[in-house]
């Protein structure tokens, strides 16, 4: 299937998932969001993730998200982390106006926006970053048709995250793969 | 004595006055698949425009090595505790990875066609036809793998590190093998890199503009290991003194941008270039980054294209290229059009018509203005961090960079405006 594109097609379907997300997402969610998108729902968006130690990441993203708050689709809001500020977004003033030129997009991957934000629209950064490193290495792993337990999987995040413990990967990686999340998981 | 695989070698570069490399950087940088860098201008046709954009990505990837390697010392005298306790690097693990972050510095570019970023539009799909295409790292790691193993391997200067040229392609592409190593790639293609910090200070200072300087050894002395917060991380940012720099370099890429890479005659170039490759490659796309079909992608250079070029090959396309006689800017929409203005962009492209030669939208554009925000690891007991849109008002009401130029053949300009302001 073709990529989207059209900028304004992704703009709307940024700010979509925005106004719809169960909680206000930061930009770390909304990365991994779309990232989920992408790759557990193939909606064809034209990022590229490269994985960071802070998962994956396509500064792509966060130039669109800029568009979207330029045309008031989205709107950010510095709010306080523990240790740390960052934005937050939620739906525009013009949020309507631009979903109305992207209809026909946005109800083929309604579906799918709605299956990613019930299933990690609620979960903190750190989790999702967590979770979308381990899809990234679990795809990787696949794409050499090899197979992973559930404790390779776990050690590989751990090498790219050493901060987080492998216990609390491994339970992260069995969670996925009991949803059917993960391709080459054993 | 020094050994001849201890040796140094300094070169002279117009930005840092000498950038110094082992002998292992040294033996690399003499293979033919990187001499190739000599041929490939950085900035492609700017030369059409700005006279002195005649460098090359040799060049800038010497600037790269360097730029990195000084930053990664940098993090490394600041943060040392955040390395040992976040991503558990002692001092050989800091001084073998310093190792690495040098070699993926300087064969971050080695993959680039002909004139840089310009012919990426003619990269194979991934999956035969539609979807992505291949982008120039995957043609950067496949050429390291396999025309750079034997001289990164072999070298005495690797015996105590033991890389292999999987190593490095692994790093430059972001690959889950890198490990704890992924930490450097924001150096390498992060928020705040050594390809962007010198591309700016090195195309501005060839394109005789000043829009491109920083203060750079500011960032130097102010790049930390941000800890991991609730936002995610540890990533690389800057202490709070730096701020003022961080906003210099945010400032710096959007002048360049506006005024250097999304020049509204040096961005016809890339559409005309594109056009002229189209009709001298094989099937109009160049080979993909495969086994043996990388050597006939490395056939293609600037020397090359330019060779074919002068015989008259290229069609209409290279015939402009020859001759110096591009598309002509007819109209643009504002640097970040509202949803009326694309409204009326839709009008402009309607009463063209066929008098529409080219659009070029900024986003499409190799350099990007981007995303504006840097970490910033606030001097407190309790280290917290910050978004320097926090700080800076400069780069918080910075809007994202959406401009679209329409074109026309410069025969038929005329009729092209007349029918605008017939609208």
């Amino acid at each position: 299937m073709a990529d989207i594109h059209n900028k304004l097609d992704r703009v709307a379907l940024i700010a979509h998932l925005i106004a719809r997300a169960p909680t206000k997402l930061g930009r770390t969610a909304l990365m991994k969001c779309l990232f989920f998108l992408k790759v557990l729902k193939q909606v064809p968006m034209p990022y590229s993730f490269g994985l960071y130690t802070y998962g994956p990441f396509d500064s792509n993203v966060l130039d669109d998200l800029q568009y979207a708050e330029a045309l008031g689709a989205v709107e950010g809001t510095l709010v306080e982390y523990p240790r740390a500020r960052g934005y937050e977004y939620q739906r525009g003033p013009k949020l309507e106006e631009i979903e109305k030129q992207a209809q026909e997009l946005l109800s083929r991957y309604e579906d799918s926006i709605d299956w990613v934000l019930s299933e990690f629209g609620r979960r903190s950064a750190i989790d999702l970053e967590m979770a979308s490193t381990l899809v990234y290495i679990d795809r990787v792993t696949n794409g050499k048709k090899a197979r992973a337990t559930i404790a390779d999987l776990a050690r590989k995040v751990h090498e790219v995250k050493p901060h987080l413990s492998i216990d609390t990967i491994e339970r992260e990686a069995r969670s996925l793969k009991d949803k059917g999340l993960l391709q080459a998981a054993v | 004595m020094t050994t001849a695989a201890h040796r140094t070698y300094e070169i002279r570069c117009p930005v840092y006055g000498f950038v110094t490399l082992n002998d292992w950087e040294w033996q690399i940088i003499s293979q033919p698949a990187y001499q190739r860098l000599r041929r490939i201008r950085q900035l492609a046709w700017t030369d059409y425009v700005f006279p002195g954009a005649m460098h090359t990505r040799f060049e800038h990837s010497l600037g790269v090595m360097h730029m990195a390697a000084m930053l990664y010392d940098g993090v490394v005298e600041r943060s040392r505790e955040i390395l040992q306790s976040e991503l558990g690097y002692i001092d050989d693990g800091l001084k073998r990875h310093k190792a690495l972050v040098r070699l993926t510095a300087l064969f971050h570019d080695i993959g680039h066609g002909p004139f840089s970023h310009a012919a990426e539009e003619l990269f194979p799909f991934r999956n035969g036809n539609g979807g992505d295409r291949y982008v120039h790292e995957e043609y950067s790691a496949a050429i390291v793998r396999r025309y750079f193993n034997d001289v990164i391997s072999n070298h005495p200067l690797n015996t105590n590190y033991g890389f292999s040229a999987e190593d490095v392609a692994n790093l430059l592409e972001g690959k889950p093998e890198a490990g704890k190593a992924l930490f450097w790639r924001d150096l390498i293609a992060g928020q705040l890199d050594a390809d962007r910090m010198d591309y700016l200070l090195r195309d501005s200072l060839h394109c005789g503009v000043g829009y491109g300087r920083y203060d750079w050894q500011r960032l130097v002395h102010t790049v930390v290991a941000v800890p991991p917060t609730a936002q995610g991380g540890p990533r690389v940012g800057v202490t709070e003194g730096g701020w003022h720099a961080a906003e210099g370099l945010i400032v710096a890429r959007y002048f360049m941008f506006t005024q250097v890479y999304f020049h509204k005659t040096r961005v016809i170039y890339d559409h005309h270039l594109q056009g002229a490759l189209t009709d001298l490659l094989p099937g109009g796309l160049f080979a993909d980054p495969k086994g043996k079909h990388l050597d006939k992608y490395l056939q293609w250079d600037d020397w090359h294209v330019l060779g074919l070029l002068q015989k008259g090959k290229g069609g209409e396309h290279g015939q402009r290229l020859a001759a110096r006689n591009h598309f002509r800017e007819v109209i643009h929409t504002s640097e970040t059009p509202s949803a009326s203005d694309l409204e009326r962009l839709t009008k402009w492209r309607e009463a063209l018509g066929d008098l529409l030669a080219a659009e070029m939208p900024a986003e499409k554009s190799w350099y990007k203005a981007g995303p504006a925000d840097i970490q910033i690891l606030v001097d407190t007991p309790r280290l917290e961090v910050e978004p320097l849109s926090k700080y800076s008002s400069v780069v918080r009401n910075m809007e994202p960079i959406r401009q679209v130029r329409l074109y026309s053949r410069p025969e038929q300009r005329a009729d092209a405006i007349a029918r605008i302001e017939n609208l």
